[in-house]
């Protein structure tokens, strides 16, 4: 195929395998590997589309997993193709809900503060309590009924209609009897307000393409990250493919990380049937890592014995050097891994201080080639990366933890966020609600004379309902919308600053989707990853979330672990792993003991 | 009236610096030393920061210098040699550590910043912490941040606070670093480079090393000690002519008037600790020409040597050092002084070491009877420096003062080892020994 192809210069500089996906017709999945030159493809294929004239720009959809990395894919097609690219939707899952609604502007989304104030007084008046809820088992139930409820409207479009059905299945039969009820009226609630929810967008969107009342212009929709779709979301874009779409999805199966919030790892080997006729392409090279760290990545994933034959393929193929063995390092404690770990970056520095170079820490003559930005810390929980973020800046390392994310639904959650004068001075104050008829209790008085605010205006997307982390970069530039009232990439606020080099503390969830020349995995412990009463299924899904982790590293890896190592450690192949002792003067005898 | 001043010094709240260095200390040593001005290092650091506005008072008339509260002043001035005794005025200063990637290499730079006022002070800080620096680790933070960003985010705090890249010959940390900097201020500042008006030269270069670089004409080329301890203040420090202000001393710093900028005082070059090339922990120790035969190597172990400010100052020097000595200079030249730190000259004469009792019991003692250390080194006669030191000092100190004296240059760390007197002129001179210990005991 690829030899037919007419010399596009969209296809310049990829490889025959990345070519042969970016050229493919029809539907298709691309299996991707870390660094096997994803994005690349994606971009690629979106040009040559252009090129050869196959689309118009407006006929062409790419949806991305997070907002950041939309704006990379729309820099770099704004690259290829100049301002051409602006008319190309860029965006994520929520986004594109929205433009497929037929009057986008009339959609009234619920704020997140008024969606849980809802849900609390749908709890409270739930008439089975007698007396009432006690504080902390409402608070309980508030968690769980908010989780419970995206999770199954993200299941299926027809989770919603079947809520009020005795059959409908809930998560767990024992909470069915309280929470199957408060989610029905809940909703009951929502439509009476002629509010929707984040989640309904996707339901709304996939319901109006299915009736053909959607105003479907897209003929080429491209999906990154498939491996972390949930059902709606899947449904949609089947809806879309019967409405005339094809669709070009990439990901990589061996990094779905997000069932706990509904994605759905099948979508990935359901694919080839969801789609008629879909081709299934193969990117195997990995550009990204050292030959090193390619093979003790894939030692892990083989592992697992159970692997779907789909994933098997062709094995990954390292097209880097060979460069340093993964180390390993045992640690005495949290604060002790830390401050080795606080030691190993000033020596990659080649020395923070003179006291560096008195002590040794850096070769007195070396000049280092990493910077701060060029390093990460990886931890499995948000506390421990709080714990190393504190601890490495009280070695004077600059660092950066991004905030952890509160699911954001609306521009109002976001305008509580750092700078509230900021908020203020940008947000558009939406015009007062009309009183509503239905009889609201006292607790909802207070949300009807809260404005809700306007979709368009108040979407922010859901980066932060997306993925577990966001930088405050992405909520400062969720708060900016441009003259059309639509959602827009502000620059660099103030208050963030990229110039800044730190080195990034993230959980390995947060780190999907990066890469850093330097990594360091720390607590990986026995009982962390995965966690003690993991279910075969979540130790599957633990294992693949510390190979996002090892496989963000370009040059260099470290694994460190408090007490026994986890047992993906046990995994690596030992050519490809040095264990560093730990400096025999910070060692007591009694430790030396437990080693 | 002929201010000296010292700009650059350090807390206890920064790294490896002495636990006493408090304002009291400072304040007892810029005497002792003879400083007239001296910086208050670290502003940055909240801790540091709360003892200012504690301790220190704004001098009325003298707008941005600060004095020690009269109340804690009186005990510390009652350990002052009243020969000593003068005011101390502090001004707002701090030293910030920059690391960060530039055209693809590791940048490590550390820059000195000057403040007019508290206010300033504050409102940079707070800046800066909104930013996510952490100001708390160390009275020298580490930024991640590009000096030029920094630079642009002081001037849009205030246009009088100034910043000037710190010893910018340091192999490790500075503007012009073998293994750090820049070949050019431009390329560190960019479009902001027109308004850095003053460089530190740094303890192991001299501002006759830095005249050979025509690209550094336009610059006032100022001293200062970088002391991590209070004994440490004035080691270098500058010579200016001003009615006492901040807005003067800047002005002074900005357009090097020859009647307002009046000179530095100096290390010897040689004496700082990365004069030459070479390799610490193999005491090799090699000059720039033996370095670039043995192809950088360490002639020990092979590994790379350190390669040091003289060195560096020949590959970007575009005047040859001869023709510096014939006269050739810039306009912003100043007069300097090298000179060597009077607790080591003591040592020297008594041919001991010079953290020891008696070199201290003879230098407390020259500045109970002659003055500051400074004034003694610069302008104290021989003659009445025999009658307090005896005639080795007198002699000592003529050699210094002349340049007469043998200087093991320092490299990789290691500083420059001063010898004033040969073996043989010792040797006689020891016979003597216990006739001036009678004299000093």
């Amino acid at each position: 195929m690829s030899g037919e192809a007419p010399a596009f210069a969209a296809l310049q500089g990829l490889t025959a395998a990345q070519r042969e996906a970016a050229l493919a017709s029809g539907s298709a999945l691309v299996v991707a590997g870390p660094g096997s030159g994803k994005t690349r493809t994606l971009v690629a294929r979106l040009v040559y589309l252009l090129e050869a004239g196959l689309a118009a720009p407006h006929e062409l959809c790419a949806i991305t997993f997070t907002r950041k990395a939309a704006s990379e894919l729309r820099e770099r097609l704004q690259r290829a193709v100049g301002d051409v690219a602006q008319t190309i939707r860029v965006g994520t899952f929520h986004q594109l809900a929205l433009h497929l609604r037929p009057q986008p502007q009339a959609v009234r989304l619920i704020s997140e503060a008024d969606r849980h104030d809802l849900l609390a007084h749908v709890l409270r008046s739930d008439s089975s309590v007698g007396s009432g809820l006690s504080e902390a088992t409402l608070r309980r139930r508030l968690r769980r009924a908010s989780q419970a409820l995206s999770l199954m409207k993200g299941r299926s479009c027809d989770a919603l209609t079947a809520l009020g059905q005795p059959s409908a299945s809930l998560p767990t039969e024992d909470d069915a009897a309280w929470l199957h009820p408060a989610l029905a009226a809940y909703q009951a609630w929502l439509q009476a307000l002629d509010l929707e929810d984040l989640d309904d967008l996707l339901v709304a969107a996939t319901q109006a393409v299915r009736a053909g009342q959607a105003c479907v212009h897209y003929r080429c929709v491209h999906v990154d990250e498939y491996q972390d779709t949930n059902g709606v979301q899947r449904e949609l874009l089947i809806a879309l493919a019967k409405a005339g779409a094809q669709i070009f999805a990439i990901g990589d199966p061996d990094q779905s990380i997000y069932a706990f919030r509904g994605a759905e790892r099948g979508n990935f080997f359901a694919f080839p049937r969801d789609f008629a006729g879909a081709r299934v392409f193969f990117l195997r090279d990995n550009f990204r890592a050292t030959s090193t760290l390619v093979a003790a990545a894939t030692a892990l994933l083989s592992q697992a014995g159970d692997r779907e034959a789909f994933v098997d393929g062709p094995p990954p193929q390292a097209q880097r050097e060979r460069g340093e063995p993964v180390q390993l390092r045992a640690a005495a404690s949290p604060r002790s891994e830390a401050i080795a770990i606080a030691r190993e970056i000033e020596r990659l520095l080649g020395g923070t201080s003179l006291t560096s170079h008195d002590q040794g820490r850096a070769a007195s003559s070396a000049s280092g080639c990493y910077g701060f930005s060029d390093i990460a810390v990886l931890t499995r929980t948000a506390a421990r990366a709080d714990d190393v973020a504190l601890a490495l800046q009280h070695e004077g390392i600059p660092t950066l933890r991004p905030r952890k994310a509160r699911p954001l639904y609306t521009a109002e959650s976001i305008a509580r966020g750092p700078d509230e004068r900021a908020a203020d001075d940008r947000s558009e104050r939406p015009p007062e609600r009309a009183a509503t008829q239905s009889p609201f209790s006292a607790a909802l008085q207070h949300h009807a004379q809260r404005p809700a605010w306007r979709a368009d205006a108040g979407l922010v997307d859901l980066d932060a309902a997306q993925s577990a982390e966001r930088s405050y970069a992405a909520l400062r530039h969720a708060l900016t919308c441009d003259a059309e009232g639509e959602i827009g990439i502000a620059h660099e606020s103030d208050e963030w600053d990229a110039r800044f080099e730190r080195v990034a503390v993230l959980t390995l969830h947060g780190a999907k989707g990066l890469e850093f020349p330097v990594v360091f995995l720390c607590g990986s412990e026995a009982d962390l990853l995965p966690g003690r009463a993991a279910s075969k299924d979540e130790v599957a899904e633990e294992r693949r979330l510390f190979y996002v982790g090892m496989t963000r590293a370009k040059d260099r890896l470290w694994i460190s672990h408090v007490g026994p190592p986890s047992p993906f450690v046990a995994a690596l192949p030992s050519r490809c792993v040095q264990t560093v002792a730990p400096p025999a003067r910070r060692a007591k005898p009694p430790q030396l003991k437990l080693f | 009236m002929e201010l000296s001043c010292d700009l650059h010094i350090h807390s206890r709240f920064s790294r490896a610096t002495s636990k006493d260095l408090n304002l009291g200390q400072l304040y007892q040593w810029a005497q002792r030393k003879g400083i007239a001005i001296v910086g208050t290092g670290d502003f940055t650091h909240p801790g540091w920061r709360e003892e200012l506005r504690r301790d220190l008072v704004a001098i009325p008339g003298e707008p941005g210098f600060f004095a020690l509260r009269p109340e804690l002043r009186e005990a510390l001035d009652a350990e002052i040699p009243r020969a000593c005794r003068a005011d101390v005025r502090f001004v707002l200063t701090a030293e910030t550590s920059h690391i960060y990637k530039k055209a693809g290499a590791v940048r490590k730079v550390h820059n000195l910043v000057l403040a007019p006022d508290l206010d300033v002070v504050e409102r940079l800080c707070q800046r800066l912490v909104a930013l996510g620096c952490n100001l708390n680790a160390d009275g020298r933070p580490i930024f991640g941040l590009p000096c030029r960003d920094f630079f642009e985010i002081i001037l849009e705090t205030d246009r009088r606070a100034c910043l000037i890249p710190a010893h910018i010959w340091t192999p490790h940390f500075s503007l012009f670093g073998s293994l750090s900097g820049f070949d050019r201020i431009e390329d560190c500042f960019a479009d902001l480079t027109p308004h850095i008006f003053a460089l530190e030269t740094g303890l192991s270069s001299d501002p006759a090393m830095n005249w050979r670089l025509s690209q550094l004409d336009r610059y006032t080329l100022i001293s200062n000690s970088d002391a991590h301890s209070a004994q440490k203040l004035g080691r270098e420090l500058n010579l200016i002519n001003i009615q006492p202000s901040y807005d003067h001393l800047r002005a002074a710093l900005e357009h090097c008037r020859p009647d307002e900028f009046l000179g530095t005082v100096e290390f010897f070059p040689e004496e700082g600790k990365y004069h030459l090339d070479g390799h610490r922990a193999c005491q090799a120790r090699l000059e720039p020409a033996e370095r670039l035969r043995l192809g950088g190597k360490c002639p020990v172990c092979e590994k790379d040597v350190t390669v040091g400010v003289l060195s560096r100052v020949e590959a970007l020097a575009d005047r040859s050092a001869e023709a510096v000595a014939a006269g050739a200079r810039p306009s912003r030249a100043r007069p300097f002084t090298s000179l060597v730190p009077l607790p080591e000259i003591v040592a020297e004469v008594l041919g001991v070491g010079v953290a020891s009792d008696r070199v201290q019991r003879l230098y407390f003692k020259l500045l109970d009877q002659l003055g500051s250390d400074l004034h003694i080194l610069r302008h104290v006669e021989a003659a009445e420096l025999r009658r307090a030191g005896g005639e080795l000092l007198a002699e000592a100190v003529r050699r210094v003062r002349a340049g007469a004296l043998h200087i093991a240059p320092g490299y990789d760390g290691e500083y420059g080892q001063i010898r004033i007197f040969e073996p043989d002129e010792r040797t006689p001179k020891r016979s003597g020994r216990d006739e001036q210990m009678g004299l000093f005991a």
